[in-house]
């Protein structure tokens, strides 16, 4: 039995770990899937639509995704998390849909940015004002357009890292990339945001 | 731009080393280079402050909230695949 002052820290249970529910749902029980959509489904459609963009690409992706996870699952054989081998069935199944539109909106990150580009910034002097709100809103949306601007492979880097909080280990693993590849992605990915946020921050 | 090429090249470097340093994952000895260069190169100071601003807004504002007739498609479609699933077992 636990100490009463670790019941204080934590009166319920603690939670099924995820590699448990994925062992339960090998063996049959669909329960225990829907406890891992439960667990997973916001951070999922945050990674789809900050690929995506809009909200109905990214429920399809969301979908896609968790339907894939469910008829692969069988085969996860527990080399890595539960939440990177999921993040990497989200982030292939927006990446494809992102690929499949007629005319991608990207700006190509094979020319070298930030160096030779114009480093001076103008910063605008913003205190509060009434028009804070506005500001804030004109500002996320300043901010998914960015990310839309970026090319997939530098888009996928820096929603999972910058947006999603993973480190750069576990955007590697989900990305099957180089942890330096991760970072140099990163790199050129947050030159560009910055460039186009540089108005607002 | 009339920079000598010594220069570009501490720049440069210094690019590559903002990752870690922007993520706290640098060495005492990259932390150290960087900040002696940014004591110097106005240019980089921007930069850096620009980009510093531009990550930690990204990470705060990391969420958008799910509509939740999403949250009920998907469910629709889960329930569809899983009692698919039972009646193949039934069968
Ligand atoms: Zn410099």
């Amino acid at each position: 039995m636990a100490s009463s002052k670790q019941l204080q820290v934590a009166p319920k249970a603690l939670p099924v770990p995820d590699r448990e529910l994925v062992k339960r749902v090998q063996a049959g029980n669909a329960e225990a899937f829907e406890e891992l959509v439960r667990r997973y489904e916001r951070k999922v459609y945050n990674i789809a639509y900050r690929l995506l963009g809009n909200h109905q690409d990214a429920s399809e992706a969301l979908q896609d995704t968790f339907l894939r996870a469910y008829r692969a699952i069988d085969k996860f054989q527990f080399k890595s998390s539960f939440f990177t081998w999921l993040y990497r069935i989200a982030t292939n199944t927006s990446l494809t849909k992102l690929r499949k539109r007629k005319s991608p909106p990207v700006i190509s990150l094979d020319e070298p940015v930030g160096e030779h580009h114009d480093l001076r910034l103008e910063i605008p002097d913003y205190k509060y004002s009434p028009e804070k709100m506005m500001k804030q809103r004109e500002m996320r949306q300043a901010l998914q357009d960015a990310v839309d601007s970026l090319a997939p492979d530098y888009r996928s880097v820096v929603v999972l890292r910058d947006l999603e909080g993973l480190s750069n280990e576990e955007v590697s693993k989900v990305l099957n990339l180089s942890v330096s590849a991760v970072k140099s992605r990163l790199h050129r990915g947050r030159l560009v945001l910055r460039e186009k946020l540089a108005g607002y921050l | 731009m009339t920079d000598n090429s010594n220069e570009c090249i501490e720049c440069n470097e210094l690019l590559e080393l903002l990752v870690d340093y922007l993520d706290g994952e640098a060495t005492e000895e990259v932390r150290h280079r960087i900040i002696i260069h940014l004591q110097d190169c106005p240019r980089c100071t921007r930069l850096f402050w620009s980009m510093r601003r531009t990550v930690s807004y990204c990470q705060m504002e990391s969420c958008c909230d799910m509509p939740s007739l999403v949250h009920q498609r998907l469910w629709e479609a889960l329930s569809q695949e899983l009692e698919a699933e039972d009646n193949q077992t039934d069968a």
